[in-house]
C-alpha cells in the first residue's frame, strides 16, 4: 500500500513524466542505431543533466538507459543486427519472424515484452531493494571493502575474455583511481604536476572517452551500420497484433522476468546472459519446443522480457551495496555521485524517495516507450540506416559537449582523448572495458574501508576473514572466478558427448 | 605494493594462458587467434583531428571549430558531395549552439 501511495505523485506530476519521455525518446533512437551504445548516452546525459535538479536528471538518464536495451530489439528484429549487445538474443526469433512478413508483428510482440519485462522488473525492484538496503546497514568497513573487491572480481570474470584479462583491466583501473590526494597521508600520487587531476581522474571525460570517443575510431571502418539490408516500414494494425501475442504466453513471460531480474541483481551478467537464459528455460517448458528458432513468439517473449527486467535488477546491488549490477550501471553509479549521493548501505535510509522514484521512472519507461515506440517504429527504421559521415561527427561533438559542460576546462578534453586511446588498446587486446572503469570507481570506496578496517584491527589482517559476512563474501568471490572456467568446461564436455 | 603483486600473478597468469593455447593449438593443427589488425593510419588521423578540433575549440570558439572540424571529419570518412557537406558542417553546430547555449544555458567553449 505503501508503494503505491508513493508512486502516485510521479504519475501525476507533468514535469517528471515529461523528462522520462524525453529520456524514453533519446533512448528509442541511440539504442535503435547500432555502434551507438547505451554506454555512451548514458555517460554523455550524466554530464549534460549535472546541473538538473536531481528528479529531473535521473528521470531523463533512466530514459536511456531503460529503453537502450528495449529499442535495441528493433534492428536485431529487422536487420539481424542487434542495436545492443544485450538484445542479440532477440535475432534468434525476431529475425525469422521478419523473414516471415512477419516484421510488424515481431516489433509488437517484443515492445509488448519489454513492456511486461520492464514492469515486473519495476515492482520486483520496488519490493526487494529495500529489503537488501535494511540488511546492507549492518555492513562496517572490512564488509564494504570485501563488497567492493567482490564487485570487482565479478564484473572482471563474468564481463571479459577471461578472468586473468578482466581482473588486470580492474586492476589497471584501481590504479587510475589512486590518482589525485591520498586520503590518509595527505601527499599528491601520479598527478604529474596537473592541478586538474588533484581531486583525481575526472568521471565524466574519463567515461566518454572509454565508450564515446572510442566507438568513433570503430564507425570509421565501415560506410553505414545497416548497409546492405533492406527494411520496411511497420505498420500500427500488426504491431498491435504481435502485442496481444504476448499475453499467449504468460508462463514464459513470467519466467523470463522473475530469470531477467534475478540475473540482474548478479554483479557482472547483465541483460545479455539474461535473455539467452530465459530462452533456453523457455524452450525446455514450452509445449511447442520444436518452433524454437523459426519465428516463434514465445522465444521473442521469453528474450525481450528477461533483458528488460534484467534492468531493474542491475540497480539493486547498485543502489544498496554500491556493486554495479551491469556495465552501464557503473555509469548510473556515478551519475549518483555527481548529485552528491552516495550509493550504499545508507542510501535507501538517506534517500528513500529518490529510490522508489528510480523504480516508478522504469515502469513508467517502459509505458511510455511502448506506446511512443509503436508510433515511431516507422522513423526509428530510417534512423538505423544513419550514414557513418554523420554519426561519426556527431559522436565527436557531444563528446567535447559532454566533457566540457562539467567543469569548464579544456584539459578535460585532453584526459578524454587520453582515455579514448586507451580504449582502443583495451578493445583490441580484449580486456574488459567495465571491469577497468568499476576499479576507478571503486578504487576510492576500497583504499579507504582497506585502511579503515586495519585501523579497527590494530593492523590485524585476519579481520578480513573472520567475520561471517567477510567470509560468504570471499567465498562468492571464489565462486565468480571458478565459474566461467567451469561453465566452459561443462560446455566442452557437452560438446563431446553430442559429438 | 599490494597492487603491483596481483598484477604480477595475473601478468604470469596470462602468459601460462597463452603457452597453454599454444600447446592446444599446436596438438589440434589450429591456428592461434590472435587480434585482428587495426588500420594505425586511419586511427592515427581521427585522434590527430579530434585533438586539433579541440584544441582549436579553445581558441576560436565551438562554432567556427566545430564547422572546420565536421567538414574535415566527413570528409576524411568518405564524403565528397559538396552539396552536403558544407550546409551540414554549418547547420549542425548552430542547431547544437541554439539547444545547449540558448536552450539549456550550457557554457560552451
Amino acid at each position: 500500500m505503501d508503494i503505491i501511495q508513493g508512486m502516485l505523485p510521479y504519475f501525476v506530476d507533468l514535469k517528471f513524466i515529461f523528462f522520462v519521455f524525453v529520456g524514453a525518446l533519446a533512448g528509442l533512437f541511440v539504442g535503435a542505431i547500432p555502434g551507438l551504445s547505451v554506454a555512451m548516452a548514458t555517460a554523455l546525459l550524466v554530464s549534460i543533466t549535472y546541473t538538473w535538479n536531481t528528479h529531473d536528471a535521473m528521470a531523463t538518464i533512466m530514459g536511456v538507459y531503460v529503453v537502450g536495451v528495449f529499442s535495441g530489439a528493433l534492428s536485431a528484429i529487422l536487420i539481424n543486427i542487434p542495436g545492443t549487445p544485450s538484445t542479440a538474443a532477440s535475432t534468434l526469433e525476431g529475425y525469422p519472424l521478419t523473414k516471415k512478413g512477419l516484421a510488424g508483428q515481431a516489433l509488437g510482440c517484443s515492445f509488448g515484452s519489454s513492456l511486461m519485462g520492464t514492469v515486473l522488473g519495476g515492482l520486483m525492484g520496488l519490493i526487494f531493494a529495500p529489503v537488501l538496503g535494511h540488511y546492507a546497514l549492518s555492513f562496517g568497513p572490512p564488509e564494504m571493502f570485501m563488497l567492493a573487491l567482490f564487485g570487482m572480481t565479478a564484473v572482471a570474470s563474468l564481463t571479459g575474455s577471461s578472468v586473468s584479462r578482466g581482473l588486470l583491466a580492474a586492476i589497471l583501473g584501481l590504479l587510475v583511481g589512486t590518482v589525485g590526494l591520498d586520503y590518509f597521508l595527505g601527499v599528491t600520487r601520479c598527478t604529474f604536476g596537473v592541478a586538474e587531476l588533484y581531486g583525481g581522474v575526472p568521471q565524466i571525460p574519463l567515461l566518454l572517452g572509454l565508450f564515446g570517443v572510442s566507438e568513433l575510431y570503430s564507425l570509421i571502418f565501415k560506410k553505414s551500420i545497416g548497409a546492405g539490408t533492406t527494411t520496411d516500414a511497420p505498420d500500427v494494425k500488426s504491431q498491435f497484433e504481435g502485442f496481444r501475442a504476448v499475453f499467449r504466453y504468460k508462463k514464459a513471460m513470467l519466467i523470463s522476468a522473475v530469470i531477467g531480474f534475478i540475473i540482474g541483481v548478479i554483479p557482472g551478467t547483465g541483460a545479455t546472459i539474461a535473455s539467452f537464459t530465459s530462452y533456453g528455460m523457455a524452450r525446455s517448458v514450452s509445449k511447442e519446443p520444436d518452433k524454437f528458432g523459426t519465428g516463434h513468439y514465445e522465444g521473442l517473449v521469453a528474450t525481450d522480457t528477461a533483458n528488460n527486467a534484467s534492468v531493474p535488477g542491475s540497480i539493486v546491488p547498485a543502489l544498496t551495496l554500491g556493486i554495479p549490477g551491469s556495465g552501464t550501471t557503473v555509469l548510473f553509479i556515478s551519475a549518483f555521485l555527481m548529485h552528491g549521493m552516495q550509493p550504499g548501505p545508507s542510501f535507501f535510509s538517506n534517500y528513500l524517495p529518490e529510490s522508489n522514484a528510480i523504480f516508478i521512472t522504469v515502469i513508467l519507461v517502459g509505458v511510455l516507450a511502448s506506446i511512443v515506440g509503436i508510433f515511431m517504429a516507422k522513423y526509428m527504421v530510417k534512423v538505423v540506416s544513419l550514414p557513418t559521415y554523420i554519426l561519426g561527427p556527431i559522436i565527436a561533438i557531444f563528446c567535447l559537449l559532454g566533457a566540457y559542460i562539467c567543469r569548464n576546462k579544456v584539459n578535460d578534453l585532453f584526459i578524454m582523448m587520453v582515455f579514448s586511446i586507451l580504449a582502443i588498446f583495451l578493445k583490441k587486446y580484449n580486456y574488459s572495458l567495465p571491469a577497468f572503469l568499476l576499479g576507478v570507481i571503486l578504487g576510492p570506496i576500497i583504499e579507504p574501508n582497506f585502511f579503515r578496517a586495519l585501523a579497527i584491527s590494530n593492523n590485524d589482517y585476519s579481520i578480513f576473514f573472520t567475520r561471517p559476512i567477510c567470509i560468504v563474501l570471499w567465498l562468492m568471490c571464489a565462486a565468480t572466478l571458478l565459474m566461467p572456467k567451469l561453465i566452459s568446461r561443462r560446455t566442452a564436455k557437452k560438446g563431446v558427448e553430442s559429438k | 605494493m599490494l597492487l603491483a603483486l596481483f598484477a604480477t600473478a595475473l601478468g604470469y597468469c596470462l602468459i601460462v594462458e597463452g603457452k597453454n593455447q599454444q600447446n592446444k593449438a599446436a596438438h589440434t593443427g589450429t591456428e592461434v587467434s590472435v587480434p585482428a589488425p587495426i588500420s594505425v593510419k586511419k586511427v592515427a588521423s581521427v585522434i590527430t583531428i579530434c585533438i586539433a578540433y579541440y584544441a582549436l575549440v579553445a581558441v576560436v570558439t565551438f562554432i567556427p571549430a566545430t564547422i572546420v572540424f565536421l567538414f574535415c571529419l566527413m570528409w576524411f570518412m568518405g564524403e565528397r558531395r559538396w552539396k552536403l557537406l558544407i550546409p551540414l558542417s554549418i547547420i549542425t553546430p548552430l542547431i547544437l549552439y541554439v539547444i545547449f547555449a540558448i536552450g539549456l544555458s550550457v557554457r560552451l567553449p
